[in-house]
């Protein structure tokens, strides 16, 4: 019988790691089955940024990883504060208001260093330090954010390209345009393949185990609706459109139990130019985080958050599903020319709406009320202070405006410096936080609260370790380290 | 030879390759097809960045009137747009600004510069597909080799130079079908191109090479156009008494049947005689380099202990390219011996080791030091191979340790470039311009051209982007110094990252 060891359903980081480390652990037949065709393989990944969060103790751990980094970088190791497990852990029950998984965000942060030198050892995925995203020059140093100092070279796509390498030099199968539709059990219950979808039409494919690496269901309009509300359903694409939810469905079909916040996403304020998916090339180059020196008005012409009450990371999260709940899900961000040097440079990708009065901005912008637009804008002038008054671009300045119903409370310089600059933005969904209930191998759990035997998952598809938010960077690691946990589970399984 | 072979039917030479770039047989376009042209495309596009800044082009955009025509095609590796026909000119003469570019041995010279700025510019303009591209393409290299075939070399020994002369008629053709022309149109836009073909090598050497590429790209595009828009010419400009065959090759020293005879039968893209160029330096460097580069990476050689290096290539290569002691960039370009020790030091050789002190880099320096370069004792002066070369490495214990190569005169045929190695090149082209981290997405639509539903798609990421802060350079003049901006992060020094995944 023509029957593999492992199938894994899925292309991106978790996936990838996952066939890879079934490999490594004695799985002679390893067949991974990529839905999307050759040109847009890969998942998620490739719109990724690439960095890694990882713990640890000294910072000279991470010296292996990037090499010749001292001589790139003088001082390079005074800039890096310590982030031991403590720290990350830490971070996680933070964001997650104390609601991550017990267990698995144990096994994430404890492995989270050893997956790092894994992928770059093993899978030889070459790394370097993530400058561009998080460091900041501070006199003669780089001062580098905690636990986010390494990322994949060449961020996502390089990533993704270094796995699809690693999968071809351990001989590991990859068909693309193999859309798996459902899994097939044997008499006992236990998963015994897959049934795919192809250009040839309809077949079932044998295997020892099967690893669900294939993600949310960020680009389903209809389980984004169905599950995290009308709003979001409204949400553009960040990522890729092939994340439809197939394998959840595929899982619950057979009684995988949901896991996790399914009314949950990661989801920023993007670019409303976009189309409904974000175009492949352009990566992750729709993200529009810079309001914080701005001014955000909906279409009725009004503010709608502080735009500075905290720094992007903190806030970016949950600003794109605030722009989604204001009327035709679309907001500006409005900047002067004393600020527009600061914009990231994402906001090149772009062209702005310039004018040289706030009359002729508001004029040229696809907003209902202009005349409340102008008022509000003026009533943030009044109230507003100008740059010399203390603005600090660096830190939270404490800038805030006096006497507004709502404040902005940093960065609140007054848009008085022609000429005038609009940027659209709209929320865009990166990866939703639902998904199914697995034990510490990976091995997914029945409703009947029981595992069903054969049946791996890993990647976007475990449920439980993400609510309401999520630290930057830990979205691969969680990938790989669930991934590569979920390939030795199942080569051992086959063996 | 005879003067008169093409006059076998009653159509004129011009017609007939019309009809033959109209009835162009698309099945011929195999997967290996698709690959070779998507490679070169790659490359072509790839050297463009990596010559927009040098002074050809950059001293082409600040003439008056240049590129100033209003449109929407990317001049490449800036922020400026313009027309088909400027953009052609200017990214055709960045094409081979470097001479960089692919190369073929029956055209004498490069056959993918000519081609790809204009199909660009075009496709970009109207929306089009990289399959149209790629065929558009293939379409253009069948043309101007199959021409060359008819008048080398006695063309490219007379003082012609046929990349500019004959790669007209590939852009002619090449344009015209992307636009789809009738018959009679692209006989046209050929005649037309007759009388704009030139290009003398008395200006090798100057920035007029490049400027020819360019202009002819520029050239054929526009008899493409022109030809659609009704204008006429003869037909017979080819073998006319005073047409293009005898006034730049003379009575009895071409033979046009030679067009015909094979015509897409192999399609002239699955030539083996045509070659990418790997190192940014003197062709006749490059099979050392290629073995210096195996050794490094199949034997684990510690260069403290190596006692010398023998570098031995083909005797032909040899006496432009020994120089032990390169005093300038240029010079250094033509040291076999840099190339080599450049090669083992540092497992690649790029651009910027050909760029201010690089050549006196003191690792490589030692490692020259050891190096020593004669003609190959085995490589015979009258072997058909002539691009050959040995490396032999001896240990300070003794140990020796050799690759050698009988012939490599570009990468192809049965020696391609690996995508590995394509991307190398790419990458450190394409960064002289472009932001690094745009550098990989770039990439990796590219691998997929023939996939691309619009080549719009590819030239928004050839764009240097900037922010509004930024736009302050004259529309004339463009900003062409390599830019570190989007790479660092700029003046943006808030504390917490203002980036998220």
């Amino acid at each position: 019988m023509n029957e593999y060891d492992v199938i894994v359903v899925g292309a991106g980081n978790a996936a990838l790691a996952s066939a890879v480390s079934a490999k490594e652990n004695g799985a002679a037949r390893v067949l991974v089955l990529e839905k999307a065709p050759k040109e847009m393989r890969g998942g998620n990944t490739h719109w990724s940024g690439g960095v890694l969060r990882f713990a640890f103790d000294d910072p000279h751990e991470i010296g292996p990883l990037l090499p010749g980094v001292e001589k790139e970088y003088e001082d390079f190791y005074s800039g890096i504060q310590p982030y031991t497990r403590d720290d990350f852990h830490g971070d996680l029950m933070r964001v997650t208001s104390g609601q991550t998984d017990p267990v698995l965000s144990h096994v994430l942060v404890d492995n989270s260093k050893d997956t790092v030198f894994w992928m770059n050892n093993f899978g030889k995925i070459p790394m370097e330090p993530a400058i561009t995203l998080t460091g900041v020059r501070k006199g003669n140093k780089i001062v580098w954010a905690r636990g986010l100092v390494v990322r994949a070279e060449h961020e996502g796509v390089g990533l993704s390209k270094h796995w699809f390498m690693a999968c071809e030099r351990l001989g590991i199968e990859v068909r693309y345009g193999s859309s798996a539709t459902a899994l097939l059990q044997n008499e006992q219950g236990h998963v015994c393949g897959v049934k795919v979808r192809d250009d040839n039409g309809i077949s079932e494919i044998a295997a020892k185990a099967v690893i669900l690496g294939c993600g949310g269901f960020e680009a389903n309009v209809q389980m984004r609706t169905q599950h995290i509300g009308p709003l979001v359903g409204a949400a553009k694409v960040r990522g890729t459109p092939h994340n439809q939810g197939d394998g959840l469905r595929m899982a619950m079909a057979i009684g995988a139990m949901p896991w996790g916040q399914w009314s949950g996403c990661h989801a920023t304020p993007i670019s409303a130019d976009w189309g409904n998916f974000a175009p492949r090339e352009m990566t992750d180059r729709s993200n529009r985080l810079s309001y914080l020196y701005g001014v955000m008005i909906n279409r009725m012409g009004k503010r709608f958050v502080d735009e500075g009450a905290d720094g992007a990371m903190f806030t970016y999260a949950k600003y794109g599903r605030a722009i989604l709940a204001e009327p035709g899900a679309k907001a500006y961000q409005l900047f002067d020319s004393q600020v527009v040097h600061l914009l990231e440079p994402r906001y090149a990708t772009s062209d702005p709406i310039t004018a040289d009065t706030l009359e002729g901005l508001i004029e040229q912008l696809d907003i209902d009320d202009k005349k409340t637009a102008l008022k509000t804008v003026n009533e943030y002038n009044a109230a507003a202070k100008h740059a010399d008054q203390g603005f600090d671009p660096s830190q939270k300045d404490g800038l805030s405006t006096a006497g507004l119903a709502l404040e902005k409370t940093n960065w609140a310089t007054k848009l008085e410096k022609a000429p005038f600059y609009a940027y659209s933005a709209t929320g865009g969904i990166t990866f939703t936080f639902g998904g199914l209930r697995v034990d510490e191998s990976t091995q997914v759990i029945g409703t009947d609260w029981r595992p069903i035997p054969g049946l791996f998952a890993c990647g976007e598809m475990i449920g439980g370790l993400f609510y309401d938010n999520y630290p930057a960077g830990t979205g691969l690691v969680s990938g790989a380290t669930f991934g590569r946990i979920a390939g030795r589970s199942a080569a051992n399984l086959a063996k | 030879m005879s003067t008169n072979s093409a006059t076998s039917t009653d159509q004129y030479v011009l017609e007939r390759i019309a009809s033959l770039v109209h009835s162009f047989d698309l099945s011929k376009i195999t997967p290996e097809a698709i690959n070779l042209a998507r490679t070169a495309i790659i490359d072509t596009i790839g050297v463009t960045l990596a010559g927009v800044v040098e002074p050809c082009s950059t001293n082409l955009l600040r003439t008056p009137g240049v590129a100033t025509a209003p449109g929407t095609c990317t001049i490449f590796g800036t922020n400026q747009k313009t027309s088909a026909l400027d953009a052609t000119f200017i990214n055709g003469t960045a094409s081979h600004a470097l001479d960089y570019d692919d190369f073929s041995q029956p055209m004498g010279g490069h056959q993918s510069a000519p081609l790809v700025a204009p199909l660009m510019a075009l496709a970009e303009e109207r929306g089009l597909s990289g399959k149209k591209l790629i065929e558009a393409y293939i379409v253009g290299i069948e043309t101007e080799i199959r021409i060359a075939r008819a008048v080398n070399f006695y063309h490219y020994d007379k003082g012609w130079h046929p990349t500019a002369t004959l790669g007209v008629f590939g852009a002619a053709a090449a344009a015209g079908f992307m636009l789809e022309l009738n018959e009679k149109q692209l006989a046209i836009a050929m005649a037309i191109a007759a009388s704009f073909a030139s290009g003398i090598k008395a200006n090798f050497g100057t920035m007029v090479k490049p400027l020819h590429v360019g202009q002819s790209a520029r050239n054929g595009l526009l008899a493409a156009l022109m030809a659609q828009a009704g204008y006429d010419a003869n037909p017979a400009a080819m073998e006319h008494k005073q047409g293009f065959f005898n006034a730049f090759n003379g009575p009895g020293n071409f033979d046009a049947s030679l067009i015909f005879a094979d015509w897409a039968n192999p399609l002239e893209i699955l030539s083996p005689s045509m070659g990418l160029k790997q190192f940014p330096c003197c062709g006749s460097t490059h099979p050392a380099i290629a073995m210096a580069l195996k050794l490094r990476q199949e034997e684990s050689i510690d260069l403290e202990t190596i006692a010398s290096i023998d570098i031995l290539p083909h005797r032909r290569r040899l006496p432009h390219t020994n120089n032990p002691d390169p005093q300038t960039p240029l010079a250094a370009k033509f040291s076999v011996q840099y190339a080599v020790a450049r090669a083992l030091v540092q497992g690649a050789v790029r651009l910027d080791d050909f760029e201010g002190e690089a050549h006196f880099d003191a690792k490589v320096r030692e490692v020259m030091a050891k190096t020593k370069a004669q003609p190959h004792p085995d490589m015979p002066d009258d072997s058909p191979d002539q691009f050959g070369a040995e490396v032999i490495i001896t240990m300070k214990d003794g140990k020796k340790m050799a690759r050698r190569i009988n012939s490599l005169v570009g990468r192809g045929g049965d020696y391609p470039l690996t995508s590995e190695e394509l991307w190398e090149k790419f990458y450190d082209c394409a960064k002289r311009v472009l932001p690094k981290q745009d550098v990989p997405p770039l990439f990796e639509r590219l691998e997929s051209l023939e996939k691309v539903e619009n080549i719009q798609q590819i030239t928004r990421l050839l764009v240097k982007r900037t922010l509004p802060g930024a736009q302050q350079t004259p529309q004339y003049k463009i900003d062409t110094s390599v830019d570190e901006e989007r790479a660092a992060p700029g003046n943006n020094t808030q504390t917490e990252t203002s980036w998220v995944p």
